[in-house]
C-alpha cells in the first residue's frame, strides 16, 4: 500500500476548493497561502497577494476604522471570529461575505498565524431578499383579501338595515297611512346611517394616515376632558358595564388634535368592552410622569396571545384566540390609534396576558408652559 | 302560516325581517347570538324555516350548524343563509347544509319570496 502524505493531501485538497476562499495569515495579518477559491472570489492571483496585508479585502471605511486589526484581536481573544459583511474584490467591486477567522497556535500556545475562510454569499442574500419581498407581497395580498372580506360584511349590514327600513316606511306611505312607530323607524334609520358613515370615516382615515406627509393640526388640549368626552357615549350605550375613570384633579395639557385623540381613546375603550365579559371592570387612568402624560385603558378580558401583540396594529387583523367570535368593526381601531399617537410624538403599546386581560398604554408629551 | 327562527346580531335587521315576515302572517322568533339559537333549538326545534346570518358575534354559521348537526338527529326545517360575506368566507357551511341563500343588502320582496319557497318545500 502506498504511503499517503496527509499534509500534501490536504494542501492539494484545500487549494482545489472553488466555493470557499481558504487562506492563511501570519501573526501580523499578511497572506501566506492562497487557494483557487480565494483567487476566484477575491480576484487576486497567488503571486499578487502573497505577502500583502489582508486589510485590502475590507472596504475603505472598515480600513479607516481599523476593522482588520480588530478582527484579528477578536480571533486571538476568543479563538475564532465570524461575521457576515461587505468585502472588496481586486477590481474594487463589493460582495457580501461570510467570514470565519481562526487563530492558529502551536502545542506550546505560541501564535503561528490565522486561517481565514470566506464564502461569497451575495447570491444567497439576494435570494433571501427576493424571498422576503415575495413574502411581503403575499402578506399585502392577504391583508387586501381580509379587508374586502371584513368590509363586505361590515358595510353590508348597515346597508341592509337602511334599505329594509326605507322599504318598510315606503310600504306604509304607499298604503297612504302614517305609521304608528314612524319616529322609531326614522331613528333606527338615522342610527344605521351614522354607523355606516363612521365605518367609511375609518376607512378614509386609515387611507389618509397611511400617507407619510399627512399632518394633524394640534392645539393646546386638556387630556382630562378628551378622556371624559370619549368615554361618555360608550357609558351611555353600555350602562350595565363597570367603568372606572381615574383622572388627576389638575388638568393635563398636551399639544393635540382633540377630535382624533378622542377617537383613539374611544376605540381603545370600545375594544375593552368588546373583548371582555359584561361583569368585568374597565379602568381608564390618566397620570403624569415627568414630561409625559400616561393613559392606561385596562380590561379584564380575553387578552391577546403574545404572538399577536404586534400584529394587532396591522389593519384588518383579528386576534387568533377569538375562535368563531366576530368582534364586528373593520379591525382598524388599533391601527389608526397607533398612527394618530405616532403623529403626536407619542407612544402606544400593549401589555396583555391571555385570560387575564389587556392594558393599552398611550404616552404623550405634555405641554410645557410657554410652548 | 309558518314558524320562523331568525338569527342576526344586528338589531335593525332582526327588527326589519321580523316586521316583514310577521306582516306576511308568520310567527317569528328573532335572536341575536349563536348561543341563544342553539339553546332554543335544544328545547324547541319546531320551526319551518331557520334564517341565519353567517357571522353573528359569538360564532360562524359553519360552527353553529356543525354543533347543531352533532346533537339534533333530524333537522326538520329549511335553512337559509342571509349574508353580506364574500363567497370565499370560511364562515359558510357546506352547500348541502342549507337550502337558501340571500345576499345583503336584499329587498324585502326577495326575502318574502325566499321564505315562501322554503315554506312550500317544507310542507
Amino acid at each position: 500500500m502506498p504511503v499517503v502524505d496527509i499534509e500534501e493531501y490536504f494542501r492539494i485538497f484545500i487549494e482545489g476548493v472553488k466555493e470557499y476562499a481558504i487562506f492563511a495569515l501570519d501573526p501580523e495579518g499578511h497572506v501566506v497561502t492562497w487557494n483557487t477559491g480565494a483567487e476566484r472570489i477575491k480576484g487576486y492571483s497567488r503571486g499578487e497577494i502573497i505577502g500583502r496585508y489582508f486589510g485590502c479585502f475590507y472596504t475603505a471605511e472598515d480600513q479607516a476604522s481599523g476593522k482588520p486589526a480588530w478582527v484579528l484581536q477578536q480571533a486571538l481573544r476568543d479563538g475564532t471570529y465570524s461575521e457576515e459583511g461587505q468585502r472588496v474584490r481586486k477590481d474594487g467591486t463589493h460582495f457580501w461575505a461570510h467570514v470565519v477567522v481562526t487563530a492558529i497556535r502551536d502545542d506550546a500556545g505560541t501564535l503561528k498565524g490565522f486561517t481565514k475562510v470566506t464564502r461569497d454569499i451575495t447570491e444567497r442574500r439576494r435570494a433571501k431578499r427576493l424571498e422576503s419581498e415575495r413574502d411581503a407581497v403575499r402578506e399585502r395580498e392577504r391583508a387586501r383579501q381580509r379587508f374586502i372580506q371584513i368590509a363586505a360584511h361590515e358595510l353590508r349590514n348597515p346597508m341592509q338595515g337602511m334599505t329594509g327600513l326605507v322599504e318598510l316606511i315606503r310600504y306604509h306611505f304607499d298604503d297612504g297611512e302614517m305609521l304608528e312607530d314612524q319616529d322609531l323607524l326614522l331613528r333606527m334609520l338615522e342610527h344605521e346611517v351614522d354607523h355606516l358613515s363612521l365605518l367609511l370615516t375609518e376607512v378614509l382615515e386609515a387611507y389618509r394616515t397611511d400617507d407619510p406627509s399627512f399632518l394633524i393640526s394640534t392645539s393646546p388640549t386638556r387630556l382630562n376632558q378628551v378622556l371624559i368626552e370619549s368615554i361618555a357615549p360608550i357609558q351611555e350605550t353600555h350602562r350595565a358595564r363597570q367603568f372606572h375613570l381615574d383622572l388627576p384633579a389638575s388638568p393635563v395639557m398636551v399639544m393635540g388634535d382633540a377630535a382624533r385623540l378622542e377617537s383613539v381613546f374611544r376605540n381603545l375603550v370600545i375594544n375593552a368592552v368588546k373583548y371582555s365579559d359584561p361583569n368585568t371592570h374597565i379602568t381608564v387612568r390618566l397620570r403624569c410622569e415627568h414630561d409625559r402624560a400616561l393613559v392606561e385603558v385596562k380590561d379584564q378580558g380575553l387578552g391577546i396571545p403574545y404572538a399577536d401583540q404586534e400584529r394587532v396594529f396591522e389593519g384588518f387583523y383579528r386576534g387568533s384566540n377569538l375562535g368563531g367570535r366576530d368582534p364586528g368593526g373593520l379591525g382598524l381601531g388599533l391601527y389608526l390609534a397607533r398612527q394618530i399617537v405616532d403623529r403626536h410624538q407619542g407612544r402606544l403599546w400593549i401589555e396583555s396576558t391571555e385570560g387575564v386581560g389587556t392594558t393599552v398604554y398611550v404616552s404623550l408629551p405634555t405641554l410645557v408652559e410657554g410652548q | 302560516m309558518a314558524r320562523i327562527l331568525v338569527l342576526d346580531d344586528e338589531a335593525t335587521i332582526r327588527f326589519v325581517v321580523s316586521r316583514v315576515l310577521e306582516g306576511a302572517g308568520h310567527e317569528v322568533v328573532a335572536l341575536g347570538s349563536g348561543r341563544e339559537a342553539l339553546e332554543l333549538l335544544a328545547k324547541d326545534a319546531h320551526f319551518d324555516v331557520f334564517l341565519m346570518d353567517l357571522r353573528v358575534g359569538d360564532m360562524t354559521g359553519r360552527t353553529l350548524l356543525t354543533s347543531l348537526r352533532e346533537w339534533l338527529p333530524v333537522i326538520d326545517f329549511q335553512i337559509a343563509v342571509l349574508t353580506g360575506a364574500v363567497d370565499t368566507d370560511e364562515a359558510f357551511p357546506p352547500p348541502d347544509w342549507y337550502q337558501g341563500l340571500l345576499r345583503k343588502p336584499f329587498k324585502l320582496a326577495e326575502l318574502k319570496d325566499l321564505v315562501e319557497r322554503l315554506v312550500n318545500s317544507h310542507a
